[in-house]
């Protein structure tokens, strides 16, 4: 989620083959991480525990929170970036918005982290409603589109749609995994456990 | 060197991951805490059973054997009675058969069959009886809630909610039931730490209901059952673990073959039917019927009623070896049920609930874990037929009912001989209780 404006510009049409082709790579190493992420969880026995955060009541109050922190960070990430791309009306881009940026989707990611950690670890990829279906199969999406997004960040003549759709997807992702998730553990226990 | 932050991100929670993911692995592979283990063990034998119980050394790492699991066993253990202490008998009818105190320690609730005695508590003294309310099925089990607003009656297949304020004004009032599709035999109840679900033992069912009572007493009892944890062959005690997350649930299975179970808190709540860890039942004597675990969750205290025995597990391992889970075992009265700690966990009273003479057994609970058998045994204190639950009460008097002599008893906690928490090294044995 470290977009930088200015790296994607548009491309002659010559290169666009060649760019199209430097995006294969990364999407190919995004979904083999998914699929690592969901095969293990899935083959892992879930121990119904993990490394534990104090301060918290449960496990799932831990994991809610640091997802909705993740999601708040993440909606930085897209305001910031339409503002980059000038897609607000009246709002200039200043001059540390790409600091912003970069570190909003930096801190998003690595308190992403651990949720994932725990859902892998102690309860894994599990299939036992829809809800929850759809939990693990976007949780797994997300690391692989983040993976993929981080690849092609630096890579600079890709058509200039990719990283705003792949930054979308990653974003469309990690807000199914939260409505999933931590907006259900809220709207079933409540904020306050 | 901008264009490497993306990969330095991507790399840094990967490792990220991976650091959590070990320290994960550590957090449940290793004991919680060495408070079932450490110190040099001495062998002991416990009496001479049929069903070949024999009481050992306790200590895992201790270069002696391990105790094994004890079979059914008419022998029994004495103890010296500790006729000097006093306790004093509390008429109510009926068959009582659990008792609980509630949170701010002024009443007691007591099943007794179809009805609920509320006991009013006095510090140092007997309570006395204040209300017998009418509460169809209050037969069994029962919990009060942390907050203390709540009281839960396990009857059929869940459990009744009564209002703890109107029990105590003299009014049965009955907020709704929770109750399991098909479920039947209902024993025992306990509530999370937070009160947002209990959890109802079924032995006619082999399972544990699982109930969110928050959503329940919210929607007016229309829903609430989360489902059922399969623990297996007639589930009776249940206790939620002790340690500071409340992570496990220990179910013990009546049998035949006796069993204890460890059940994920978490998973219970959200996937019931997957939230069983110990997937093949591990033996845990005969008959085990109450569980209970120290204060830091490292050793979990089953009855075995069928055995004579109490038993002391390590938490770790029926998690992780449970084939050498068995750290303790002491030989007590005849179908030994209720159990509880006193005097700071220095002390776990056991109710013998068909000993002749009826009685209560004091036992040294670090005693039991460094030097079990019957060197653990403090003595015996004489009590109403049929013992049958216990509850610390205040910390100044134990309550025990008497199913048989339709009685509580009222036992004077400082009559006991001092605990002699000091005679063996610290630490040596760990933290017990």
């Amino acid at each position: 989620m470290t977009a930088q404006p200015g790296t994607s510009a548009p491309l002659p049409p010559g290169r666009a083959a060649s760019g199209a082709a430097k995006f294969v790579v990364p999407s190919l190493i995004g979904a083999l991480v998914a699929l690592t992420l969901g095969v293990y969880g899935h083959l892992h026995h879930p121990t119904g525990i993990a490394i534990s955060i104090a301060g918290f009541s449960s496990p799932g109050s831990v994991k809610s929170w640091l997802a909705t922190a993740a999601i708040v960070f993440a909606l930085v990430q897209v305001g910031s970036a339409l503002v980059m791309y000038g897609k607000v009306p009246r709002i200039a881009a200043p001059s540390w918005i790409g600091g912003l940026h970069r570190w909003s989707g930096r801190i998003a990611f690595l308190l992403a982290v651990p949720v994932a950690v725990h859902c892998l670890y102690a309860l894994g990829f599990q299939d036992y409603s829809s809800r929850v279906l759809i939990h693990s199969l976007l949780g797994c999406a997300f690391f692989g589109a983040f993976t993929i997004k981080m690849l092609i960040l630096p890579k600079r003549d890709l058509p200039g749609w990719m990283l705003p759709t792949v930054g979308a997807l990653v974003f469309t992702a990690l807000t199914g995994v939260w409505l999933s998730s931590a907006y259900w553990f809220f709207s079933t226990f409540g904020i306050k456990r | 060197m901008k264009s490497k932050t993306p990969l330095i991100t991507l790399l840094t929670g990967a490792a990220l991951g991976v650091i959590l993911l070990i320290a994960s692995t550590l957090t449940t592979s290793k004991a919680p805490a060495s408070g079932s283990g450490g110190g040099p063990g001495t062998a002991s034998t416990a009496p001479a059973a049929s069903g070949g119980a024999t009481a050992a050394p306790t200590n895992p790492g201790s270069t002696t054997a391990a105790p094994t699991i004890p079979g059914c066993t008419q022998a029994t253990a004495s103890a010296t009675s500790l006729s000097s202490v006093r306790h004093s008998p509390v008429g109510l009818g009926g068959r009582p058969f659990a008792v609980r105190v509630t949170p701010d320690r002024k009443f007691s609730f007591v099943t007794l069959g179809n009805s609920l005695a509320v006991l009013s508590n006095r510090a140092g003294q007997a309570p006395g009886v204040v209300h017998t309310l009418k509460v169809p099925g209050a037969n069994k089990g029962e919990a009060i809630t942390g907050d203390g607003k709540y009281l839960l009656l396990a009857t059929g297949g869940g459990a009744k909610v009564l209002s703890v304020p109107e029990a105590e004004r003299g009014n049965a009032v009955v907020l709704g039931t929770l109750d399991s599709p098909g479920g039947r035999g209902a024993v025992q109840v306990t509530t999370s730490p937070d009160d947002q679900f209990a959890f109802v033992t079924l032995q006619g069912s082999g399972g544990v209901a699982v109930f969110n009572l928050r959503q329940a007493l919210a929607g007016g009892f229309a829903s609430g059952f989360v489902g059922l944890v399969p623990t297996g062959k007639q589930p009776v005690g249940i206790a939620v673990s002790a340690d500071r997350a409340h992570r496990w649930l220990y179910v013990t299975g009546w049998g035949p073959p006796g069993t204890i179970s460890v059940v994920s808190m978490h998973l219970a709540e959200t996937d019931p039917q997957k939230a069983l860890l110990t997937r093949r039942p591990r033996a845990a004597g005969c008959q085990p019927s109450r569980v209970m675990t120290s204060a830091d969750g490292s050793v979990v205290w089953v009855t075995a009623q069928g055995s004579n025995a109490l038993l002391a597990f390590s938490a770790a391992r029926l998690r992780t070896d449970p084939a050498h889970a068995l750290t303790a075992l002491v030989p007590v009265g005849q179908n030994p049920i209720g159990e509880t700690f006193i005097n700071g966990s220095k002390r776990i009273v056991v109710a013998n609930s068909d000993s002749s003479p009826p009685s209560l057994m004091v036992i040294d609970t670090q005693k039991a874990l460094c030097r079990p058998g019957k060197a653990a045994l403090v003595g015996s204190i004489p009590t109403g037929r049929g013992p049958r639950e216990l509850d610390p009460g205040d910390g100044t008097t134990l309550l025990a009912t008497s199913l048989g002599s339709g009685q509580l008893e009222a036992v004077s906690i400082s009559d006991l001989p001092a605990a002699s928490g000091g005679t063996l090294p610290p630490g040596q044995c760990g933290n017990s209780g």
